[in-house]
C-alpha cells in the first residue's frame, strides 16, 4: 500500500466515524424528541382538544378521561336551556320571587355579572329570550326564519341585565321578568379554566386546552413554545400565528360560528343587545388574555362594539392584545397585539393599529 | 491535498447526514397519520400515505373524508353549512377540523410540525 492510498484510507475512516458519530445523535435526538400527547372529547357541544407535552400515555388517558367527565358535568350543569342548575335558575327567575341557586352555578353568574359590567353591558348573559327568539337554543344548526321586529322590539324595551339579579350568599332573585341566563360567550372559557386548574392538580404543566377553536395553552412545548394559529374568517387556512410560552389564552368570536341563511341574508348568533339584532359591524375578534373565562367573555363584548367602540370596551375589560376584522377585511389592532402576531396571508389586508390599550 | 475521490465521500457523508437531519430531526419522524373520531367512540388512526376515501355513519347521517399522501380532508359531510369541507385539506401536525353537526373530527397527529392548535 502506497502513502496516497494509505492516506485515502484514514481520510475515509475519519468521515465514516464522524458520519456514524453524528447520525446516531440524529437517531437519539429522534427518539427522544416525542410529539404531544393528544386526545379529543366530544362534550360542551363542541370538539375539546387536549394537548399534553412529557406525560406518559398511561397518565395522558387517565387526564383526558377526567376532563371528558369534568366538561361532561359542566355542560349538564350550565346549560341554558335544558333542565340541570341553571335551567331551574332560568325556570324560577322570571317569578321574581327568591330562591337558593345552585352553588355549582354560582360562581360563574357572579363573575359573568363583573364582566358585564366592565363591558358595559355588550357582554350580556341576560339577554337569553333574545337568543331564544332568535332560534340559537337548538342542538341541530338552527334554521330560521328571524323572529318579528315587533317581538325583538318588545324584549329590547324591556332591557334585560345582569345587574337586574341580586344575589346574597346562595340567595337569587330579579327585578326583571325579562332576565334569564345564556352563559354561552363565557361558560366555555370558564370551563376551560377549571380544565387547566385539573391538569395542573395532576401535574401537568405543559398543555392546550383548545375547545372548538377557543384555547388555553399553558408551559412549552418541550424546548420551544407552544405555535397557534389564527384561522381566516373567510378562506381555508390561517391569518396569522403566535407564540406562547407561560400560560394564556386566545379566544375569537366570529359570525361564522353558528349562523343560518333565510331567503338569502345571513343571520348569526352573536346578538347586540341594545338593537335585538345580530351585530353588523365585526367579522371576527380575538382576544389574548392569561383567564380564558374574561378573553371568551371580552371576544365577544368586542364583537358587539365593533370596529368604533372596541379600543374602550377593550380598556374597559383591561384586555391587552386584541385584533378585530371588519366587514369590509380591515384589521384592526394594538400595537401590542401586532407585536404578538405573524400576519401569514398574502396579499397583507388593509390594517389599522390603534392607540396602545 | 484533498483528491476528487475524497471530495466524493465527503459530499456524500454531507448529503447523507442532511437527509438524516431531514428525516428524524423533525418532531415526528414517523409517517403522517390522523386521527378521527365519530361521536364518543374511541379514536381510529389512518395513516395519510395513499389516496382513498373514507365514508363514516355520524350522528346524523355521513361523513366523507378523503386522504392523500401527506393530507386529509372532509370531501362532504351531512351538515348545512359545511364549515368542516371548508377548512380544505388539514396538512401539518396539530391541524384539525370537525363536523360538529355529524359529530366527526379529524386530527393529523404525524409528520411535520405545523400548528399545535388551531384558534377560530
Amino acid at each position: 500500500m502506497n502513502g496516497s492510498q494509505q492516506t485515502f484510507i484514514q481520510k475515509t475512516m475519519l468521515v465514516a466515524a464522524l458520519w456514524l458519530m453524528l447520525g446516531s445523535s440524529l437517531v437519539s435526538r429522534a427518539a427522544d424528541a416525542p410529539s404531544p400527547y393528544r386526545g379529543s372529547v366530544l362534550e360542551f357541544g363542541t370538539i375539546i382538544d387536549i394537548s399534553l407535552w412529557g406525560v406518559d400515555p398511561a397518565h395522558g388517558d387517565k387526564a383526558i378521561e377526567t376532563l371528558e367527565r369534568d366538561f361532561n358535568w359542566m355542560h349538564i350543569t350550565w346549560h341554558a336551556w335544558k333542565s340541570g342548575a341553571l335551567g331551574r335558575i332560568n325556570s324560577l327567575l322570571p317569578l321574581g320571587g327568591e330562591f337558593s341557586a345552585a352553588p355549582s352555578v354560582l360562581p360563574l353568574i357572579l363573575e359573568a355579572r363583573e364582566l358585564s359590567r366592565a363591558s358595559k353591558g355588550l357582554f350580556n348573559p341576560a339577554i337569553w329570550e333574545l337568543i331564544d327568539l332568535w332560534g340559537f337554543h337548538t342542538d341541530v344548526e338552527p334554521e330560521g326564519p328571524p323572529p318579528s321586529a315587533e317581538a325583538i322590539a318588545a324584549l329590547v324595551k324591556q332591557h334585560p341585565t345582569m345587574d337586574d339579579i341580586t344575589i346574597s350568599g346562595i340567595r337569587m332573585r330579579s327585578r326583571n321578568p325579562a332576565v334569564k341566563i345564556d352563559l354561552g360567550g363565557f361558560a366555555k372559557g370558564y370551563g376551560v379554566d377549571r380544565a387547566i386548574e385539573t391538569l395542573r392538580s395532576m401535574g401537568i404543566d405543559n398543555a392546550i386546552v383548545n375547545a372548538g377553536g377557543d384555547l388555553r395553552a399553558i408551559g412549552r412545548h418541550g424546548k420551544r413554545p407552544w405555535h397557534i394559529g389564527i384561522r381566516h374568517p373567510d378562506t381555508p387556512g390561517v391569518i396569522a400565528e403566535l407564540d406562547i410560552s407561560g400560560d394564556e389564552s386566545v379566544f375569537t368570536s366570529g359570525d361564522y360560528e353558528r349562523f343560518y341563511e333565510y331567503q338569502g341574508r345571513r343571520y348569526h348568533h352573536i346578538i347586540d343587545p341594545r338593537t335585538g339584532y345580530p351585530a353588523t359591524a365585526s367579522r371576527s375578534v380575538t382576544v389574548i388574555h392569561d383567564n380564558a373565562a374574561t378573553a371568551d367573555a371580552a371576544a365577544t363584548a368586542l364583537f358587539v362594539a365593533g370596529p368604533d367602540e372596541w379600543h374602550s370596551i377593550a380598556r374597559a375589560m383591561g384586555i391587552r392584545y386584541v385584533m378585530l376584522i371588519d366587514t369590509t377585511g380591515t384589521v384592526h389592532m394594538n400595537p401590542a397585539m401586532q407585536k404578538r402576531l405573524k400576519l401569514t396571508i398574502t396579499p397583507a389586508p388593509k390594517i389599522i393599529i390603534s392607540p396602545p390599550l | 491535498m484533498m483528491t476528487r475521490a475524497d471530495f466524493v465521500i465527503v459530499l456524500a457523508a454531507v448529503l447523507f447526514t442532511g437527509g438524516l437531519y431531514g428525516m428524524l430531526w423533525s418532531e415526528s419522524g414517523a409517517g403522517q397519520t390522523a386521527l378521527i373520531q365519530v361521536g364518543h367512540e374511541p379514536p381510529q388512526r389512518v395513516t395519510l400515505d395513499a389516496h382513498r376515501v373514507l365514508t363514516l355513519r355520524g350522528a346524523r347521517g355521513d361523513s366523507v373524508l378523503e386522504i392523500q399522501p401527506g393530507r386529509i380532508r372532509f370531501r362532504d359531510s351531512s351538515c348545512n353549512h359545511k364549515f368542516c369541507v371548508l377548512s380544505g385539506w388539514l396538512t401539518g401536525a396539530g391541524a384539525s377540523t370537525a363536523c360538529l353537526p355529524n359529530q366527526v373530527s379529524i386530527m393529523v397527529t404525524g409528520g411535520p410540525p405545523g400548528y399545535d392548535a388551531i384558534n377560530f
